[in-house]
């Protein structure tokens, strides 16, 4: 079983269109998939069209990971399930901050999944917390969206630093370039520059689109309304680059 | 752990989607996700070996993918292991490409061939149960299915009707819930391609076909009796084969339509004393007449399943000379074969049958000495003497006693088998499988010594004076390897009498079948 998780410092970069479309492909290749949505705003359990628990159960995540087996849903996909969101997610930080160990937590809990599943998806919430960093030891891969902009290239260094600094490997960050506009001259710009500081940028990237954007009006992965379209093209490649590195 | 509960229904109408979403009410929302059609075929050899492992074997190929057949081996309605992209329907365990499915092919079916036994026409519609949401909470499956047999004359079509509920993880009450509201169209609890229902649907029974095992005795009937009908129960199952023999399906048919004579005629020669003189020596002589003229080909058939054995002995260089021996054998096969069809549907076979069934059927008239002797007084000494026979015998063996004695001694070892065989319903089931299994240790050895020198004769006698030298030389090649084989064979066999006659089996043997204790 391998754990990809797909994060950003910043919000709006495409996580969560990453991690659904990307633990859909992994599904239709035929991993046994599992996507739990970490971020409290539930937006990929949403794409999904699963309601959250309704009881409030984010204080026993990290306690064992059979409260994990209870929340897990099928997705109406084969081989991918879900585990949705809920607002006491929020909390996530705090609860971490009152265990011991708070860093393996997680990778702990989901450890537990192994029999069942070929590959953990989370979508992650955009801050650098406990639960970042609990992610970080967790996930084999760090998959990191990145917007050729002047602000976003500013974030991934900064992550790269931190990862420096706390001692994490830098060898589990994936990057890519998301929501990408090629006919602006930034976009191409930064794009060249980074792909020369940080060599191993993946070769896909995920253009602007609205097809992705059409995503929250569908409630579906691009590839079940948009099929022959760049923006899944992009995905399913993507996929492909990632399940090479896995 | 995703325990989910499935619900399989038979119901007596196919009911359509206006229907089901009414009595499931407005709360979920009925889509139709797709309809497939696909033919099923339910395969097993013509002895039920996969039906009596307890699993079923389905062939599937859907309407629109005609060469993309899948074949799945199913125990209690859970696959065990399938194959997909099937372009035909297997026959042999070799035709199902290299993996598991092949490997439980092999162990189950040996040399024998599948066969259709059932068709089974399936239209599938499948119908999602979403919320308000649209998502997806279970799904509705409703199978028509039109069942025909493809044994026998009877090919009547049977139809009945499948409702499946299958939930989605995470949402068992929601399908508990539908299936409360669906429960009334139940008829009663079913699964998908359970063998058995199908069977029986379609009256098809294969117990019914198979001999009993072990065959049924009561103790206490007069020898005589139970020998006339034994006989005829193997001479009846043997008969089963005739018409694969003929059609050719696979080699099986021809062996067990053998294994059954012999066994039958070994039983006249075994208890000869319950049965008038003259009527065993006919009996017994008919029963040989049957047999021999099947001599030929079960040879040829023995040589050419070889083949694979055969060639991984050979080097290259005489690999061409063997492939035409083969060659040769089958063609000579063919010729071989259809003689034996002709003499299998000819009047004076059909005379013969005829003839000792009912000279079987005749009521016993007790004028033999063993003939009016419960079977049990019989049954015990007949096998305590035969095994020590087989002691006797095998502590004169050395390693310098002529092969005969070593022949002699393994026909013995037959004896004994079709003896524990035979009277295996007259003694506890786990004694018998203890002599048996004890038993087949020293038969495999002695029947390897056997074949390796059936071998090298029979190879032997296709030599002649036009025989090409490349064919000579794979011959004379095969013949040596052969003969070292024997050698090996023959070195095992004293190992294997000394633990056969040892101290703890002969007690063994003893305190099961002396002669002065009666049992069950």
């Amino acid at each position: 079983m391998k754990v990809l998780a797909i994060y950003s410092m910043k919000g709006g970069v495409g996580k969560t269109a990453a991690s659904v479309n990307l633990a859909y492909w992994a599904a239709a290749s035929g991993l046994k998939t599992l996507l739990i949505d970490l971020d409290p705003q539930g937006a990929s359990s949403f794409y999904f069209r699963v309601k959250p628990a309704k009881k409030d159960w984010g204080q026993r995540f990290f306690k064992t990971y059979e409260n994990l087996l209870k929340q897990i849903r099928a997705s109406d996909y084969e081989n991918l399930d879900i585990i949705p969101a809920h607002l006491s997610f929020r909390n996530f930080d705090v609860v971490l901050h009152n265990l011991q160990k708070r860093n393996k937590r997680l990778k702990k809990v989901l450890q537990g999944m192994r029999k069942e599943y070929d590959l953990i998806v989370l979508d992650c919430p955009p801050s650098l917390g406990n639960l970042s960093e609990a992610v970080f030891t967790a996930a084999d891969h760090l998959l990191v969206p990145v917007i050729p902009t002047t602000l976003s290239e500013r974030t991934f260094n900064q992550l790269l630093a931190f990862f420096a600094r706390e001692g994490y490997s830098q060898e589990k960050i994936l990057a890519f370039f998301s929501m990408v506009q090629s006919q602006k001259n930034m976009h191409k710009g930064i794009q060249d520059t980074m792909r020369q500081a940080w060599p191993d940028f993946l070769t896909s990237s995920i253009p602007f689109s609205v097809d992705v954007e059409n995503m929250g009006e569908y409630r579906a992965p691009v590839d079940q309304f948009a099929h022959n379209k760049p923006a899944n093209a992009a995905y399913q490649s993507l996929w492909q680059e990632v399940h090479r590195r896995l | 752990m995703n325990n989910v509960k499935e619900y399989c229904w038979l119901i007596s109408q196919q009911p359509g989607k206006k229907r089901l979403q009414t009595l499931i009410g407005p709360a979920l929302r009925l889509t139709e996700e797709g309809r497939w059609e696909t033919s099923i075929h339910l395969l097993d050899d013509f002895d039920w070996h996969i039906y009596r492992s307890g699993q079923s074997l389905i062939h599937s190929v859907a309407d629109d993918a005609p060469d993309q057949g899948r074949c799945v081996l199913i125990k209690s309605d859970k696959p065990v292991c399938e194959q997909d992209n099937l372009s035909i329907q297997p026959v042999f365990w070799h035709d199902v490409p290299s993996g598991k499915l092949q490997q439980s092919l092999k162990k189950l079916l040996g040399y024998s061939g599948l066969i259709r036994v059932l068709q089974i026409d399936e239209q599938r519609t499948v119908l999602a149960c979403r919320d308000e949401e649209q998502k997806i909470l279970l799904r509705l499956e409703v199978i028509k299915q039109t069942v025909s047999s493809h044994l026998g004359t009877d090919t009547t079509p049977y139809d009945r009707v499948l409702l499946r509920i299958l939930p989605l993880r995470g949402y068992h009450k929601e399908a508990t819930q539908v299936a409360e509201s669906l429960r009334r169209l139940r008829h009663k609890e079913a699964e998908s391609l359970n063998t058995g229902e199908l069977l029986a649907l379609c009256k098809i029974d294969p117990e019914a076909e198979l001999l009993p095992n072990p065959l049924p005795l009561d103790p206490q009937e007069h020898t005589e009796s139970a020998l006339r009908a034994a006989t005829r129960l193997l001479l009846k199952q043997a008969r089963r084969y005739e018409a694969g023999i003929i059609a050719d399906t696979d080699t099986e048919y021809l062996h067990q339509y053998r294994v059954n004579v012999r066994r039958a005629r070994s039983l006249l020669s075994l208890l000869k004393q319950a049965l008038p003189d003259q009527e065993g020596r006919e009996l017994r002589q008919r029963l040989a007449n049957m047999v021999r003229p099947t001599n030929a080909l079960r040879d040829m058939d023995v040589f050419l399943l070889q083949r694979s054995f055969y060639g991984g002995l050979l080097p290259q260089p005489f690999q061409s000379g063997l492939e035409m021996l083969f060659r040769e054998t089958e063609q000579q096969r063919q010729q071989v074969q259809q003689e034996l069809a002709v003499y299998l549907v000819s009047e004076d076979y059909q005379h013969d049958c005829l003839w000792l069934d009912a000279q079987l059927k005749k009521p016993a008239d007790f004028a033999a000495p063993l003939a009016p002797v419960p079977l049990h007084q019989v049954a015990s000494s007949k096998i305590f003497k035969t095994y020590k026979r087989i002691c006797k015998l095998g502590s004169a063996i050395t390693e310098t006693t002529p092969d005969e004695q070593v022949h002699d001694l393994r026909l013995d070892c037959k004896k004994l088998r079709y003896l524990l065989d035979f009277f295996a319903a007259l003694y506890p089931q786990e004694q018998i499988s203890r002599h048996t299994k004890a038993l087949k240790v020293l038969q495999t050895i002695l029947g390897d010594f056997n074949d390796y020198a059936v071998q090298q004769e029979s190879l032997l006698g296709q030599v002649t004076a036009q025989t090409p030298p490349d064919q000579a030389a794979a011959i004379h090649g095969l013949v040596a390897l052969l003969y070292q084989k024997q050698l090996v064979a023959r070195s095992q066999v004293m190992q294997a009498l000394e633990t056969f006659a040892s101290d703890a089996l002969r007690a063994d043997f003893k305190a099961a079948y002396s002669p002065r204790k009666d049992r069950k």
